[in-house]
């Protein structure tokens, strides 16, 4: 069971995501995450509470950053998870997204 | 009659008095009137043990008729004062005696397959008798009825019965002489007996509706025997496969050779106009065989064969024969159950031919009796010139002979894609790149934070996207790079390309589509390309080779081998899909070859820069080697700085190259 939780403060939203970021998380992410968050100028996704990751979650949190980017808002990951981490390292993720996005 | 006697202890006691009535233990009834005490420290008030000894009647142990069998005179006559003291345990045709001792009960030890009673109670290890108990002992009997099943193969051909005898194990006690402690022994009878009735395996054939092939006199050897064995009960009839159909090659066919100015000959198969070039056989039927079931068992199917008669060929009689419309060289292409056979025609030429001749261009083989210069041939098949070539161009879907020099020349034998290093390059790349996708899915599986479930549902889709996005992001440019050569000459190709394309394309290209779902599938096609490239390099090396007798500044690409058979190459460039070998020298150029080299001399005195260069894994061979030659395998190079003999240069386990 996924859920996020968004923190308002004007233009800034810090956002906790909660539970696998797997397959069943595509109509969250398509449907509701994209249409609230790129209202936001900055977008802190908080990911200390992803503990597992399948290829489709990732593809989708792949579409949502590049989709934010795109308008223009800017974004930084925090706290990931080390063993998640290892999965987005292997995949070249950081790489693909920028590194500079991902905070500790 | 009797006497006190006093003893350290109850046992000097008795011995001293024995020694004074000069009797033996078994004639006295001893009386222990007072144990030995050993006082304080052994030093004090100790006082000696007092025995009475009174010689006894003969048959006294009898009287004595307890529930316990007491010692029999007869077998303790000539036991030792230790035993009497003690008491004794003996086992006699089977049942257990006991005696007690003045100073000890005996003790008894039970055994496995033994139960040993004592007062109705069990023992289970060991215990101590007295006289008054009452011992009992029952003999374990193992008994194994006889075991037995029906085997029936999935084709119904057999039925195997498998029989395993029963038996009794009897088990009786092993007599045993007197002794302080006993351990019971036990020997052990096996009789072997069969209980199998023929009937029941009858009934059982029945249930499993079998109802042919049923052999009476096995059940009954079966419902006999006594050792563990199987028997073949029943037994189908098997069915005797027919043969496929065939194209067999007419014995008539013989062999055409044209002399060349070298000492070798090019020798080939020719057919006249309207000889036949070979017989097409049907196939013959099998016959159907019965299963132990009664159910009919068909042969295998025999395969007719497909014969596709190509140019200069024709069919008649019904198909059975083929017959050739020109004269040329028979070609049979087969692959699996298709033949495709046609002629090739020979199209001979006796003069020199000169620039201002044009261009010859055939679908066959080319013979020219002269001299080529200034110009190019063309030929589906062969080219073969009996002088000389210089500053001529010659491509040749097969082979190319020329038995004079050949200078400022270009020859090409087989498919120019193929040739190139960037095609060797490309198919090297792909399968290493292919391999290292395949390693990671496997690494990524295995990390813990990594849920593989959106695989079975969706297959390999998501990841590969993923893993191509940047990891491997070379791949689909090095899958359009191999598509492309091959599909430009699909016709040379094996079959089974266009397979690997597919799934190539649809697996790497598509963003969306039939993708991998399992990673065995990746697996399974990279094996599949490996195989492939390796049947085709052998089957163009089979088809193509250039054959010549001395070449200068010329340059030379073949898919299959190279042979200079004559003064050698100089100023040459090779490039080899199998072996390169000169009988002579080589001086200057470059030598490429997949599949290795041989070279008498290679190199000069005067030190000209001369390269030879194989794959990993293949051999250099040089004769004699001047300084400037440089060698290359795989990725390892040596330049030669002094001259040298016998060389056999290969790369060792650890990639190191060896010069011997």
């Amino acid at each position: 069971m996924f859920e996020y939780y968004v923190q308002e403060e004007e233009k800034y939203a810090k956002v906790l995501f909660l539970g696998d970021m797997d397959i069943e998380i595509t109509e969250t992410v398509e449907n509701e995450m994209i249409p609230e968050l790129e209202k936001f100028q900055h977008v802190e996704i908080n990911m200390s509470s992803v503990p597992f990751v399948d290829s489709t979650g990732i593809g989708l949190f792949m579409k949502l950053i590049q989709h934010l980017k795109e308008q223009k808002v800017y974004v930084i990951i925090t706290n990931i998870n080390q063993q998640v981490f290892e999965v987005f390292d292997l995949l070249q993720i950081p790489d693909i997204l920028g590194r500079e996005l991902f905070k500790d | 009659m009797g006497i006190v006697s006093k003893g350290k202890d109850v046992e000097e006691a008795i011995a001293l008095g024995l020694h004074q009535l000069k009797a033996s233990q078994k004639e006295v009834n001893i009386e222990i009137l007072e144990q030995e005490s050993k006082g304080f420290f052994g030093l004090l008030g100790s006082r000696p043990a007092v025995v009475r000894l009174t010689i006894k009647n003969k048959n006294s142990f009898l009287e004595n008729n307890n529930q316990v069998e007491k010692y029999s005179p007869s077998s303790f006559l000539q036991q030792d004062v230790m035993n009497f003291i003690k008491g004794a345990v003996w086992v006699k045709d089977g049942k257990i005696y006991c005696k007690e001792g003045i100073s000890h009960y005996p003790t008894i030890k039970s055994t496995a397959g033994i139960l040993l009673y004592k007062n109705n109670e069990l023992v289970r290890e060991s215990t101590a008798l007295t006289e008054k108990d009452e011992i009992r002992v029952k003999a374990e009997s193992d008994v194994r009825y006889t075991n037995w099943e029906i085997e029936m193969d999935p084709q119904h051909m057999h039925v195997i019965l498998h029989v395993k005898p029963g038996f009794r194990k009897k088990r009786t006690l092993i007599d045993q002489g007197p002794s302080d402690h006993l351990e019971l022994k036990v020997k052990e009878e096996v009789e072997y007996y069969n209980h199998l009735h023929p009937k029941d395996v009858l009934e059982q054939l029945y249930k499993l509706g079998v109802t042919t092939g049923i052999r009476m006199e096995q059940i009954a050897t079966a419902s006999e025997t006594l050792k563990v064995d199987k028997f073949v009960i029943a037994k189908g009839i098997m069915p005797q496969n027919g043969t496929c159909g065939s194209f067999k090659i007419s014995e008539n066919i013989k062999n055409k050779s044209i002399s060349l100015h070298s000492p070798k000959q090019s020798t080939f198969l020719w057919v006249e106009k309207g000889q036949i070039i070979g017989y097409i056989d049907p196939p013959i039927e099998g016959k159907p065989g019965l299963s132990v079931k009664g159910e009919t068992v068909l042969p295998e199917t025999v395969k007719p064969i497909n014969v596709v008669p190509g140019r200069g060929v024709v069919s008649i009689d019904q198909g059975t024969k083929l017959v050739s419309l020109e004269a040329g060289r028979p070609i049979v292409e087969q692959l699996d159950s298709t033949y495709k056979v046609y002629v090739i025609p020979l199209l001979t030429m006796t003069k020199n031919l000169k620039q201002e001749d044009g261009m010859v261009d055939f679908k066959g083989d080319v013979e020219n009796r002269g001299n080529v210069e200034g110009t190019t041939i063309k030929a589906h098949g062969n080219i073969l010139v009996h002088g000389m070539a210089s500053h001529a161009e010659f491509h040749a879907g097969n082979r190319i002979e020329i038995s004079e020099m050949v200078s400022h020349s270009d020859l090409f034998a087989g498919h120019s894609q193929f040739l190139s290093s960037e095609w060797n390059t490309t198919c090297e790349l792909l399968i290493e790149q292919f391999k290292k996708m395949i390693l990671a899915i496997e690494q990524i599986n295995n990390y813990p934070a990594f849920k593989t479930a959106d695989i079975a549902q969706k297959g390999l889709g998501p990841l590969t996207k993923l893993l191509l996005e940047k990891k491997f992001q070379s791949l689909p440019l090095l899958v359009q790079e191999f598509t492309k050569s091959l599909s430009e000459k699909v016709e040379y190709v094996h079959d089974s390309w266009k397979e690997i394309v597919d799934l190539l394309v649809n697996g790497f290209l598509k963003s969306k589509g039939e993708q991998f779902n399992t990673l065995d599938e990746m697996v399974e096609l990279s094996v599949k390309i490996e195989d492939f490239l390796v049947i085709m390099a052998s089957s163009l090396r089979e088809q193509c080779g250039i054959f010549l007798h001395h070449a200068v500044n010329s340059r030379i690409y073949s898919n299959g081998d190279v042979t200079i058979a004559g003064k050698g190459a100089v100023q040459t460039y090779i490039r080899s899909g199998g072996c390169v070998r000169i009988e002579g020298i080589l001086r200057g150029g470059e030598v490429y070859a997949n599949e290795g080299v041989e070279i008498w001399e290679a190199g000069t005195k005067g030190g000209v820069e001369t390269k030879i260069r194989v794959p990993a894994g293949k051999s250099i061979y040089i004769q004699k080697v001047w300084p400037g030659t440089v060698i290359r395998i795989g990725d390892r190079i040596h330049e030669f700085h002094t001259f040298s003999q016998d060389i056999l240069a290969r790369l060792d386990i650890d990639n190191h190259l060896l010069l011997k």
